[in-house]
This record gives C-alpha cells, sequence and structure tokens, in this order.
C-alpha cells in the first residue's frame, strides 16, 4: 500500500533523478550538479520505501482492516484520464519544444490546466464519503476560475472563426452570411426561451454541434485568406498609406473609410464633363480658386462626376524633414482620395501649415489622367 | 377695500414686469445688449424675439394671477371638504388648445425667420473667420467681388477687429483651428459655432458705423473669458481708406527712429517665428515667414501687419487705447467715427501699461498652456504666447517698433 | 468570514465501523449576512427602503458638496476680474458643480424616492431584483466618489458638463480631469441602468391586486416614465463616454478632426442623452407635487389621466428635440426648423401639467404647510422656466441667448426652482414616513423663505446679465463690457451673488431643521397619518416594516387610502371621514398575511460595485490595477451567479449570542 506521505517522497524523487538526467544532458555530464541531485533522487526513493513500510508511521494506518474500509481507501479506484490526458499535453509540449514557440506555450498551458484539474480533483476526493458532494466542493473552488476562462475561450473561437468568415466572403455574401447567422441565433434563442422544458443536454449538444461548425468553417476559409480587395489593398499598403499616383490601384468606390464630415465642409471638388472646379459655401457659383486658412483641419469633398474612375491630388507645398543626425530629406505634401467611380464622393482632410506665397510652387487641386484639370489654392 | 387689494396683486406684477421689459429694451449703455440691434439681421430677431417675450409675460402674469387667486380665495377656512372632482374635459381641452394655438402663432414666423437668416445669395462680401485658442483670425480673400469692389487686390489676414463696410451684406465663413468657438456680435447677429473641420456661415450687416462688442461663447478652454471681439463698420468711403492702408507695403522704420530700428531687429529675433509682418525681410534679405505651427498647438499666431490699426490685443482682451482714447473712439458719433477709427494708435495714445506688461509675462496676464515646463502632453508647442523673458530696454524697443506697424 | 470551511470529519476507532463524513451546507467562500441592526446592515442590505435612504444621504452630501462649488463660482463672479479662483480651477468648478447637481443628486434624489415609495405606492414587498438594486446604490455612490477623488489626484474635469469634443481630447485638457469624469459617469449610469430596469419591471409586475395603470399614483406613474427615459438614454451617453475613454486613453481618432471626424458626433450623443436626461431631472419633482397638491387640496388630482399622459407625451417628444441645444452649432435652416418646432410642441404637454395643478388647487381646501409652500413654488418658478425656455425655442431668438446667462436663469428655474424644490416639497412631505418625527413647520417655514428669496435673488437677475450679452463659463468678466445704468452687470452679478448665500442659509436651515427635529425632546413622534394622505404609503407603519405591509390591500380606487377613510353621503354628496387611518391600518393588520419570504442580504452588489471604480484607476494609472479590476469583476459575477436569491434556511452565521434568537429570512409575524 503506498501511502500519502510516502507517494510525495516518491515523486519528489522521480522529480529530482528527472532533472539528474537534464542537467546531464544540459552539461555535458560530470559536474556535480548531477552527483548531488542523483544522490538526492537515491535518498528520497529510499526514504520513501521507509514511510511506505511504516504506513507513514500513522497509527491508524497501521489497522489495515479499518484503512481498507475508510473512505479515501474506497476511492480512487475508478479510471482516471488525468495520466493520459498528461501525457499528451506533456507530449504537445516537448513538440513545441522543438518546433514552435507558439506550441510550447500552449502545451504549457495545458500542462498547467491539467496538473491542476488533477491536483483539485484529487484534493476533492477526499473531501467527503459523498461523491455528488465531493463534485460540489470541486465547483465551488474551481469554477470561479473554470466558467470564465472556458467562457473567453469559447469566445475568442467564434469571434475568430466568424471574423475569417467575414473577411474572407464578399461585400455582399457576408451581408447575407450575416443575416443568416443573425436569424439563426435569434430563432435558436427564442426557441429556448419558450420551451423553458427543454433539455440541457440537448440544448449544450446543438451549442457544441454549432461551435465545432463555426470553427470548421473558420479554419477553412482562414486557409482559403482574405477576400480579394483585402487581399491587394495590403500588399499596396493602403491603409497606412494612400499613394497619389496613377499606377495604384485600390479602389473604395463607397468613399472615405473614416466617420468624416461630409457636410459643411471647406471646399467641394467637382469632375464633370472634363472640367474640375470647386464650390463652397458662402461663394456663388464654380470656381477654380481657392482660399483655405492656414494650419486649419480643411475638408475637401471630391465628386466624380465623370464615366471613368478617377482620383483627386492635393498637393500642398514641401517641408524637409529632419530625419536626426544632420540628415534631411524633403517631403511633398499631398494628399489623395482612392480612384472613385462614377457618382462616388470622398472627402480629404488635410492641414497646410504654410501659406503659399511663401513656397515655389503653387497650391494645387488636381485629377491625374485629366489634362489642365487643375485648382489653385491660396493660403494667406 | 378687498377687491382694489386684489386688484393690486395682480396689477403690480403686471408693471413690474412690462416696466422691467421696457427698461431692457431702452438701456443704450450695455456694450453687448441683445435688444439693441444694429443691422437688419439682428433687427430681424429682436423684431420676431420682442413679441415673443410679451406674450410669454402676459401668459406668465395670467399663471401667477390665477395661482395667487387660488392661493387667496381657496385657503381652508373651514369650508366643507371640496367635491372630490376629477377633472372637467371641455375645460382641460380649452386650456390645452389656447397653448396650441399661441404657438402656432409663434412658430410662424420663426420658421420665416430662420429661412431669412440662412440666405446666402444675396452676399456681397466674404470674410474668412477662424477661430483658435483663444482669438479670431480674419481673412480677406483677394477674389470676386472682394477684389473687384472692394478693392481687396491681395489678401489682407487681421485679428482682434472684423472691420466690415457700412450697408453691405457680408458673409462670414466660420470655421476653427483647435477646439469650438462661438462667433457672437449681439448687436449684428446671433452666434454661429465655429467647429473645427467644419465651415458655417453667418450673416453680418452693419447699418450704422460703429464699434460693436461681442465674446467667444461656446466655452474653449482655459482662457475662454479673454476670447473677445469686436466689430468695426465703416462707411463705404472710410472702408476703401481702411483696404488701401492695410494693403500698403511694409516699411522699416526711418533711420532716425533708432529705438524703433533696434526692436525690429529683435522682433525678427524673438517674435518673427510666429507672428507674420508681411513684408519684413529677414537680415539675408528674403521675406521672412512665420512658422507658428512648429511652435503652437492650433498652428497659428496673430499676423501682427499693420498691428497699430487694430486698437485691442491678445484676443480683444486688452486696448491698445488709453481708456481715454478708447472712450472717444467707442462714443464717437457715426459720422465722426470714421475719421478717428482710421487715426489708428498714436504714441499718445498707446495704453503702454497692458501692452508692456503682456511682453513682461504673457501668460501671467492671459491664462494659457504656456508653461515651458508642461509641453510634453502638446509634443512641445505652446498653446499661447509663452514669457519671452524681455529685458525692460528690449521691451522699450519692441514698443516702439510695434508703433510703427499701421 | 471563514475562507473555506472543512466538513468536520468524525472517524470511528472502536468496531472497525466508520462513520461517513457528513457534508456541511455551511461551505462557501463567505457565508451568507444575517439580519442585524448594527451598521453592517446598511452594508449588506436589499432592503428597497434601507437602500433609498442610502441613496437619499448620499445624494444630500453630494447636495452639499455641488452646492459648495456653486457659492465658489458666485464669489468669484461678485466682481469684475475676480481672484477668488484661476480660470482653470473655475474651469473644474463650474464642470463639476453641473455635473454633481445633475448625475449625484438630483437623480439619485429622485432614484431615493423613487426607491422608498414605488413599492409603497404600489403595494409591493419590495421590488423586483433587490441585489441588483442594492448593486446599483454602490455603483452610485463608487461612481460619485471616484469622479470626486479628482479634485485631489491631478484637477477634477474641465470642459464643462457638456464636455465637448474635441476640447476634452488629452491635447486639449492634459489633467486626468475627464478621464476620472467619463469613467465615473459611466459607472453611475451603471446605476441608473440597473435602477430604470428594476422600477420598471416592479411598476409593471408589482402592482397590488386592483391597482390598475390608472389607478397608479401620479408619482409612480411618472417614476415609470422617467424609468423608460434612463433606459433608453443612458445607453446613448454610455456609448459616448466610452468613445470618449478609448479617445482619450488608447489614441482612437472619434473625434479628431485631422483625421477626417466631425465634432460634431459627440453634440449628437450628448444631447441625445442630455435633453431627455432634462425630463428626467425634472418629472419625478412633477410626481411628487402632484402627489402633495392634492393631499393639502382635499381634491384628487385635477385631470389625473392628462397628467399621467401628458407626462407620457413628455416623455416620446422628449427624444425629438435634443438639437435645440445647438441651434448655433451649425445645423441648416431645415433641421433648426423641425427642432424649433418639436421644442415649441414639448411646451404644450409641460403646460397642460401647469394648468391642472392650479386646477387642483382651484376649489379646494388649501392649507398651507411646509410641503404645500414648496409645492406652490414649483408651480410659479417652473413657469417662469417654462416661459423663458419657450423664447428659445424659437430658433434665432435661441443664437441670440444661448450660452449666456439667460440660459443659466432658465434652467435654473426649471432645474432648480421646480425639480430641488420639488425634492424638497418630497422631504418635508414624506419625512415623518421615513422617519416617524415630523420635520419642524416652523423652522420649515424660515428654510422655505430663504429658499425662496435666495433662490429668485441668484437667478431672477440672471436674466437680465444674459439679455445683457454676459456669456456663461467664464472665469472672469470685465467692467469694460459691463455697461452702465439700471442693467449694469455688475450690479446684478452682485445681487446675484449675495442671493446665492442666502440660498445656502436656506439649505442649512434645512439641515438644522433635520437636526433639531430628531434631538429635541419637544418633537413628539409623527401621527400615522399626519397630513390626511390619499395613497397607499400612508396605509403602513411609519416607518413601515421591512415587508411593507402585513397584508397587501386589494385596490378599488386612485387614492385608495382616502376612499378607505372617506366616504361620499348618496343623497348629500357630502364627504364625510368614516374611519381613522390607525382603523384602516388596523383592519388590515387584523388578517396578516402567512409566509412572507423577502430576499435575503447579500455582499455580492457591494463587491461587484466595489470593481469597477478599481477599473477606473487601473485604466489612468497602472494596468496592474485594471487587472485586479477585473479579476475582482470576474470572481464576484461568479459568487453572485451562484447565490441563490433566498438563502438556505442554515446558510447564515449563528445568530449571535444574546441577540434574541435564531433570525430566519422570514421576517414576518406569522399570523
Amino acid at each position: 500500500m503506498i501511502t500519502t506521505g510516502s507517494k510525495f517522497l516518491y515523486g519528489l524523487g522521480s522529480a529530482t533523478a528527472v532533472a539528474a538526467i537534464l542537467w546531464f544532458i544540459a552539461n555535458d555530464g560530470g559536474s556535480i550538479g548531477v552527483v548531488s541531485l542523483a544522490f538526492l533522487a537515491v535518498a528520497l526513493i529510499f526514504m520513501g520505501a521507509i514511510a511506505s513500510f511504516v504506513r507513514d508511521g500513522h497509527v491508524l494506518s497501521t489497522d489495515t482492516a479499518a484503512h481498507a474500509s475508510s473512505n479515501a481507501a474506497q476511492r480512487g479506484a475508478g479510471r482516471s484520464w488525468f495520466p493520459f490526458g498528461t501525457a499528451i499535453t506533456a507530449g504537445i509540449t516537448a513538440v513545441g519544444l522543438v518546433s514552435s514557440p507558439g506550441i510550447f506555450k500552449v502545451g504549457i498551458c495545458l500542462l498547467f490546466a491539467m496538473l491542476g484539474q488533477w491536483l483539485i480533483k484529487n484534493w476533492s476526493d477526499r473531501a467527503s464519503a459523498d461523491a455528488a458532494y465531493n463534485e460540489k466542493v470541486r465547483g465551488w473552488v474551481v469554477h470561479p476560475l473554470e466558467i470564465p476562462v472556458g467562457a473567453s475561450i469559447i469566445l475568442a473561437i467564434i469571434v475568430l472563426s466568424f471574423s475569417r468568415v467575414m473577411l474572407s466572403l464578399s461585400k455582399e455574401a457576408g451581408l447575407v452570411a450575416i443575416s443568416v447567422m443573425a436569424a439563426i441565433v435569434l430563432a435558436f434563442g427564442s426557441v429556448v426561451s419558450v420551451r423553458r422544458g427543454a433539455s440541457r443536454r440537448v440544448i449544450g449538444a446543438v451549442a457544441g454541434i454549432v461551435l465545432v461548425a463555426l470553427s470548421g468553417t473558420g479554419i477553412a476559409f482562414a486557409l482559403d485568406g482574405e477576400r480579394e480587395e483585402l487581399v491587394k489593398a495590403a500588399a499596396e499598403d493602403h491603409f497606412a498609406h494612400r499613394a497619389c499616383g496613377e499606377e495604384a490601384e485600390e479602389t473604395d468606390e463607397d468613399a472615405a473609410r473614416s466617420v468624416s464630415a461630409k457636410s459643411s465642409v471647406a471646399a467641394t471638388v467637382i469632375l464633370r464633363d472634363g472640367r474640375l472646379f470647386a464650390e463652397m459655401d458662402g461663394w456663388n457659383g464654380e470656381l477654380n480658386s481657392i482660399t483655405l486658412q492656414r494650419s486649419n483641419p480643411s475638408t475637401i469633398l471630391f465628386v466624380n462626376d465623370d464615366d471613368h474612375e478617377h482620383r483627386m491630388v492635393v498637393t500642398y507645398g514641401k517641408i524637409t524633414e529632419d530625419l536626426g543626425g544632420g540628415v534631411s530629406k524633403d517631403k511633398i505634401l499631398e494628399a489623395c482620395t482612392s480612384l472613385i467611380t462614377k457618382g462616388g464622393t470622398q472627402a480629404v482632410s488635410i492641414v497646410i501649415p504654410k501659406p503659399s506665397f511663401a513656397s515655389e510652387e503653387p497650391y494645387s487641386i488636381t485629377v491625374p489622367g485629366i489634362e489642365g484639370a487643375s485648382i489653385e489654392v491660396l493660403v494667406p | 377695500m378687498k377687491s382694489s387689494r386684489r386688484w393690486s396683486n395682480i396689477v403690480k406684477p403686471v408693471v413690474a414686469v412690462s416696466s422691467l421689459v421696457a427698461l431692457a429694451g431702452c438701456a443704450k449703455d450695455a456694450p453687448q445688449d441683445t435688444w439693441q440691434p444694429a443691422g437688419p439681421n439682428a433687427k430681424m430677431i429682436d423684431d420676431l424675439q420682442r413679441p415673443i417675450f410679451y406674450i410669454a409675460g402676459i401668459v406668465g402674469v395670467i399663471v401667477f394671477a390665477a395661482v395667487a387667486w387660488a392661493v387667496f380665495r381657496f385657503r381652508d377656512r373651514g369650508q366643507a371638504m371640496p367635491e372630490q372632482t376629477h377633472g372637467k374635459p371641455a375645460l382641460e381641452i380649452t386650456l390645452t388648445v389656447i397653448p396650441v394655438l399661441i404657438l402656432i402663432g409663434v412658430g410662424i414666423p420663426t420658421v420665416g425667420t430662420i429661412f431669412d437668416l440662412a440666405k446666402t445669395d444675396d452676399t456681397e462680401m466674404t470674410i474668412n473667420v477662424t477661430g483658435q485658442q483663444w482669438w479670431w483670425e480674419y481673412d480677406y480673400p483677394a477674389v470676386g467681388d472682394n477684389a473687384q469692389v472692394y478693392g481687396i487686390s491681395e489678401p489682407i489676414v487681421t485679428s482682434g477687429q472684423l472691420v466690415i463696410p457700412e450697408d453691405t451684406k457680408v458673409l462670414l465663413r466660420v470655421t476653427s483651428r483647435d477646439v469650438i468657438h462661438s462667433y457672437w456680435i449681439p448687436k449684428l447677429n446671433g452666434k454661429k459655432d465655429s467647429v473645427p473641420g467644419r465651415v458655417h456661415l453667418l450673416r453680418m450687416e452693419g447699418s450704422e458705423p460703429g464699434i460693436y462688442a461681442g465674446q467667444c461663447t461656446e466655452f474653449c478652454g482655459l482662457s475662454h473669458a479673454y476670447m473677445r471681439m469686436e466689430a468695426v463698420v465703416l462707411s463705404k468711403a472710410d472702408y476703401a481708406t481702411w483696404v488701401a492702408n492695410q494693403l500698403e507695403p511694409y516699411t522699416s522704420p526711418s533711420a532716425d527712429n533708432a529705438l524703433a530700428l533696434e526692436g525690429e531687429k529683435l522682433y525678427l529675433q524673438q517674435c518673427a517665428r510666429c507672428h507674420q509682418v508681411n513684408g519684413l525681410l529677414n537680415p539675408d534679405g528674403t521675406p521672412n515667414v512665420a512658422a507658428p505651427d512648429q511652435y503652437v498647438v492650433s498652428g497659428a499666431a496673430p499676423n501682427l501687419t499693420n498691428l497699430m490699426t487694430r486698437n485691442t490685443f491678445a484676443g480683444a482682451s486688452w486696448d491698445l487705447l488709453t481708456p481715454e482714447c478708447r472712450d472717444d473712439v467707442w462714443n464717437a458719433t457715426s459720422e465722426e467715427f470714421g475719421e478717428k477709427y482710421l487715426a489708428g494708435v498714436s504714441e499718445d495714445c498707446l495704453n503702454q501699461k497692458d501692452l508692456r506688461e503682456w511682453l513682461r509675462n504673457a501668460p501671467e496676464k492671459k491664462p494659457m498652456y504656456a508653461d515651458p515646463t508642461k509641453l510634453a502632453d502638446t509634443g512641445g508647442k505652446y498653446r499661447g504666447m509663452p514669457a519671452l523673458g524681455l529685458t525692460e530696454d528690449q521691451i522699450n524697443a519692441l514698443v516702439a517698433y510695434l508703433l510703427e506697424l499701421k | 468570514m471563514a475562507i473555506i470551511e472543512r466538513p468536520s470529519s468524525e472517524v470511528a476507532v472502536a468496531g472497525g465501523a466508520t462513520v461517513g463524513v457528513k457534508p456541511s451546507e455551511a461551505l462557501g467562500v463567505f457565508k451568507r449576512p444575517a439580519a442585524s441592526t448594527s451598521w453592517r446592515d446598511w452594508i449588506v442590505t436589499v432592503d428597497h427602503k434601507k437602500l433609498g435612504i442610502m441613496y437619499g444621504v448620499a445624494a444630500f452630501f453630494f447636495f452639499i458638496v455641488g452646492g459648495l462649488e456653486a457659492v465658489l463660482i458666485r464669489l468669484q463672479l461678485i466682481a469684475p476680474d475676480g481672484k477668488v479662483l484661476n480660470a482653470d480651477q473655475y474651469n473644474q468648478m463650474f464642470t463639476m458643480h453641473a455635473t454633481t447637481m445633475v448625475f449625484l443628486f438630483v437623480m439619485p434624489m429622485a432614484a431615493a424616492f423613487a426607491n422608498y415609495f414605488v413599492p409603497l405606492q404600489i403595494g409591493a414587498r419590495d421590488v423586483a431584483f433587490p441585489r441588483i438594486n442594492a448593486f446599483g446604490f454602490w455603483c452610485f455612490l463608487f461612481g460619485g466618489i471616484f469622479l470626486n477623488t479628482s479634485w485631489f489626484l491631478g484637477g477634477a474635469a474641465d470642459g464643462g458638463w457638456f464636455m465637448y469634443a474635441p476640447n476634452s481630447s488629452t491635447l486639449f485638457s492634459p489633467s486626468h480631469g475627464i478621464d476620472f469624469w467619463s469613467m465615473g459617469l459611466q459607472i453611475t449610469g451603471i446605476a441608473s441602468l440597473t435602477g430604470a430596469i428594476n422600477l420598471i419591471v416592479t411598476i409593471l409586475n408589482m402592482r397590488a391586486p386592483g391597482m390598475k395603470m390608472m389607478r397608479m399614483p401620479i408619482f409612480t406613474w411618472m417614476v415609470l416614465v422617467v424609468q423608460f427615459l434612463l433606459l433608453f438614454a443612458i445607453p446613448v451617453i454610455t456609448v459616448a463616454l466610452f468613445l470618449l475613454t478609448f479617445q482619450r486613453s488608447f489614441d482612437a481618432t472619434f473625434f479628431d478632426v485631422a483625421s477626417g471626424a466631425d465634432p460634431l458626433l459627440w453634440q449628437h450623443l450628448f444631447w441625445i442623452f442630455g435633453h431627455p436626461e432634462v425630463y428626467i431631472l425634472i418629472l419625478p419633482s412633477f410626481g411628487i407635487v402632484s402627489e402633495i397638491l392634492p393631499v393639502f387640496s382635499k381634491k384628487p388630482l385635477f385631470g389625473y389621466p392628462i397628467v399621467a399622459m401628458s407626462g407620457a407625451a413628455i416623455g416620446f417628444v422628449g427624444w425629438g428635440v435634443w438639437a435645440h441645444h445647438m441651434f448655433a452649432s451649425g445645423l441648416g435652416p431645415v433641421s433648426v426648423t423641425v427642432f424649433s418646432l418639436a421644442t415649441m410642441a414639448i411646451a404644450v404637454p409641460t403646460g397642460v401639467k401647469i394648468v391642472n395643478w392650479v386646477m387642483t388647487m382651484w376649489g379646494g381646501k388649501l392649507s398651507f404647510t411646509v410641503p404645500m409652500l414648496f409645492s406652490i413654488a414649483l408651480v410659479v418658478q417652473f413657469t417662469i422656466g417654462g416661459l423663458s425656455g419657450v423664447t428659445h425655442a424659437v430658433a434665432p431668438s435661441d443664437t441670440q441667448q444661448t450660452d449666456t446667462y439667460y440660459i443659466v436663469a432658465h434652467f435654473h428655474y426649471v432645474l432648480f426652482g421646480g425639480a430641488i424644490f420639488g425634492l424638497f416639497a418630497g422631504f418635508y412631505y414624506w419625512w415623518p414616513k421615513m422617519f416617524r418625527k415630523q420635520l419642524s413647520e416652523s423652522l420649515g417655514r424660515w428654510n422655505f423663505w430663504l429658499m425662496v428669496i435666495g433662490m429668485n435673488m441668484t437667478f431672477g437677475p440672471m436674466h437680465m446679465l444674459g439679455l445683457q450679452g454676459q456669456p456663461r463659463r467664464m472665469a472672469v468678466w470685465t467692467e469694460a463690457r459691463a455697461g452702465e445704468g439700471f442693467f449694469n452687470l455688475g450690479f446684478w452679478n452682485r445681487i446675484s451673488s449675495i442671493g446665492s448665500l442666502v440660498l445656502s442659509l436656506g439649505v442649512l436651515l434645512f439641515i438644522i431643521n433635520i437636526v433639531y427635529t430628531h434631538k429635541s425632546k419637544k418633537v413628539a413622534i409623527a401621527p400615522l397619518d399626519p397630513w390626511d394622505g390619499r395613497t397607499l404609503e400612508w396605509m403602513t407603519d411609519s416607518p413601515p416594516k421591512e415587508h411593507n405591509f402585513d397584508s397587501i390591500p386589494t385596490i378599488n380606487n386612485l387614492d385608495e387610502f382616502f376612499h378607505r377613510k372617506y366616504a361620499q353621503d348618496a343623497t348629500t354628496h357630502e364627504i364625510t371621514q368614516v374611519a381613522t387611518a390607525e382603523e384602516v391600518l388596523a383592519e388590515m393588520n387584523a388578517h396578516p398575511d402567512e409566509h412572507i419570504h423577502m430576499p435575503s442580504r447579500s455582499y455580492w452588489p457591494i463587491l461587484l460595485a466595489l470593481a469597477l471604480p478599481v477599473i477606473g484607476y487601473g485604466l489612468i494609472y497602472n494596468r496592474v490595477i485594471l487587472a485586479v479590476g477585473v479579476a475582482m469583476i470576474v470572481l464576484t459575477m461568479f459568487g453572485w451567479a451562484m447565490e441563490p436569491s433566498t438563502a438556505a434556511d442554515d446558510d447564515f452565521d449563528p445568530p449571535a449570542p444574546g441577540d434574541g434568537g435564531g433570525h430566519t429570512k422570514e421576517l414576518a409575524p406569522l399570523g
């Protein structure tokens, strides 16, 4: 009979033995550390054997008859999945160690979770003779951690899978997908709330199947990649920088991505019948010269009434950037919209730091590809 | 006896309220009085609000009288328990319909006025007005009618005082460089917020030459109380003179004014980083261009070209004129006003005290986040004018130079 | 507070037989608190009356804080170029004055009355979700304290209570004040939101048998409308505050103009909340005076259904008028017209209420007790505020008046002359119900007159100041713009400042009155029905037992209590008293209900609420504190979720020795 005390000593001894082997491998053998650890391991295992023999020196435990019928002895006879689970997670950790740090970290987390669960399970198994009560005790201790962590993992799976799906589908299909999804969630929720008697097991099973299906779809779509526009936009570094030349191709028919001010703007620039002109609140008629205030956030709205895709480019001088170490670089200040299809509008917000009379090149608004389309920008 | 006292209960408040209303209408001396329109836009508002105030007053008096009567008549004098009535539908409907009718009567002219005040197609002159912490910039674009009718052949940039010609439909394009401000000259029109990123239109028209006070009315941070403005209305002839003066090319102080020449040098060292004086040349002969965007959060500082034509400084918080000279301009009759205003600030009239205090330590005079030790949050930029640490001699020279800017 | 109590195990030694370990139900992280009379009970209570009183005390504390801020503001403006405060302090002062008065005084004080009296008025034993009720209170208290700690941690918020973007960004307000403000208000917002849901469910589901909607007391009606307003308004401000927190703490650009944002987004969000908020502040007081005027006029409320429905109408139309706070912000003439007309329209249901109050007094038998005086003052002062409101419903006129002292005068007449006077009426009216003693009427009169004089002296002159063009929110005003003559700003600013001191004196007298009433032996215990009340809350003991009513009454009439006391002679139509309050009560108590189950006390509400400011500090100062706060939230929510609403019988601390035997959750004397 292996008693509690001896188990502790055996365990410690085994761990020390493992440590000794690891030390041996890590330091190419022959160091004082290996000797000490090996000695310690042997000593601990020896002490464990003694403890086994004297049954931890516990009076009651020498009473084999009473012990055999005690509650602690009744429990633990059942099968436990924990050694298996621990072995698996340890395997994952080992694989991670040689392959990738990501898997290693996951493995470590799983290993700790598994060991923690094992510990708690063993502890709670000894709380009383009543298995149901023991289960409750276990709940008291670990549910506060288990439930939120489990919930966040499930949430993360849902969010990640769903977002992969949405990023992969085209905009139109995405609209349908989200509607269907919302309808299903709503219908399921209504059924559950109306049919109070529905078995928890059934509901859980349905939710579980949906979760598995969702994560499967998510993985499938993630492997498939994001939709074409997004891939292209990312390749062109669309979000960080909008190239203003003709060559960049990304389009955004529906105008600015930001929550942008589109009313009471500083100026509206319109391309119509090959002519570029501006309209400004407070000035009557079409303008080919606009006055903007210096150092002032000005929003310019571009309206493309031409049949082809066009972009508007605002050029407003250059600044000299200090790159440090006495090196400086001239940077042309320009801002532009994306390519806009017919009827599209997009706003650009700019802050012009210098007056136009202080600049060698005049400030202007142009549309690449349209000859002579230019609006003069004056900054007093 | 009793009934006469009862009557006096009712009459007294009527007299009090109406006399207050009348007095409010007659007070001639508050510069931002909202009940003294001096232009057609403000007049439109006044014509609308006056009857509404009277109606409100009358309704109020009726309610007070009813309450007073109920309190007096139905107090507990041992009468029997009143009838437990839950209402009289006919009476209730009547008393609901009456306010509805009154409000319809008020609503119709309101709608008309709203649209009249939003009209922009009759504009004769357009001026950009830009608010920032804590002053206003006016720039007069040199295009369209501005150039053709009013002779503004080059853009004019000023601050502190908006100058407009008499009986001219001016349209202000109001915007802001940093936070939300609000432009308000009570005697000329209601207020309009200046919102960064947006351009709002405000009609302005003065029918009598004179100077009209205003104040920023949207809370705009620390020094909100010191963000004032003035609007100056000039006759058309005087306005032409003013424009011509503004457009005159810059000349350095004459050689016999050594102090001012020294001031110009000092100005280039100390002030020209942020403050523009059009036409001022650097020592190497290139035109001086201020770069306030590198030093100030809002990216602008008042343009000081022709400073001494303006009468005020530091967001119109202080006068450039001594109190006597100021009164002389402010109280001038509409005929004399133009001449007195165009005289600008002479050496005798200069308000040396406030200007020198300002140059000595501006943030002490007007609260600004201009503490050089606390610039980390603003990327090293000031929010207003910092203390420059000038010596008294330097201040003398600067004042002498600034006096030359007319 | 044992952490884990291991069940005692017995192992038999003799005879080889083992007695099994007996599992104990007492195992738990905390033991459930039991009823007691000590201060601890106030912390764990879920009783709506105790929570109501705590709401009241805390709100009144914040009223004094906000009042002191107001007095400092007025002292600063008593003369030109005031030196009492510097510009920065002044900006913080008016920001926090408004924030405190709106969010930490009037709203929670209305919640105090609603909490205490709605269950009583509808004949319920408690609210529908008692622990959530407690949670709401603690959120309000901790949120309010959190907000005010900013004073000691580098300065309070300085952007005005409206906190317009972009002035609220870190660039323009570098101190942490606005962080405290935005997060503090999110926390108090939880209080309002949970409270709203709680009271709506309570009112809709827990009315006594026979109490149809149109038999509900008008105060309960107004509370119901307010809770619906809160239910829809608080999420809007929460979203706005959330955006602001992200803008300030995580460099989001929701209001960053250079990134293309429109600062008016904030204004719309704020005022979609902000205007219904005005009705949230005023309607509870309307409810209170609609209770008081009938009682002291000895007549039912004139046009009860119309008053109730006009309250609901205000609740609906109140959503369509928010942009009248933005007439000057450049909306364009069409929007301005729509909102201008909608604003005029809302004057109608408001006017209806005034008419009905006057008509309630008309033909009555008026006794001028202090609560009645406050109510009459509300009618008069609110009328002034309402009429000045109509003048700036007219949009062009508003462009001259908005952001001037005229507006300050207007809303103080509405909110001080209206809402706060209503609350004071409520204090005096319901004091004997809550605390057994009636506040001194003579001191009360002094209190009333000083407050009326002070209030009109403070805010009356502001009409003139505003029309003379003095803008709001200015740290100083200048002699140069003051003018001369009768309407000069100097004189009227001085009057207004002196008025604020008179007003403070009035409020001080109220506090003195409380102390006097409860300390003096001369003030006797109030009778059961001191005012000859009409509604259910007077049909039980003062103060009511924990379970409110020994037997739940069946309702046959609007003003049920009145109809149990008085009867009308069929032929003469004369109304005579047929029973005293004591007799009515005795008859009810003769057949008490059996097995009255009251909700059990709980630690979790206060613990969960405590976690919220921890998260706030964490976001401002240190992410480690943030993690602690999140952990607290998770664990306390878990503990709460696992706790049954009614505790098992043995899940209590053992009764303290000499405490008169065991407590159980059944508190009612059983029949």
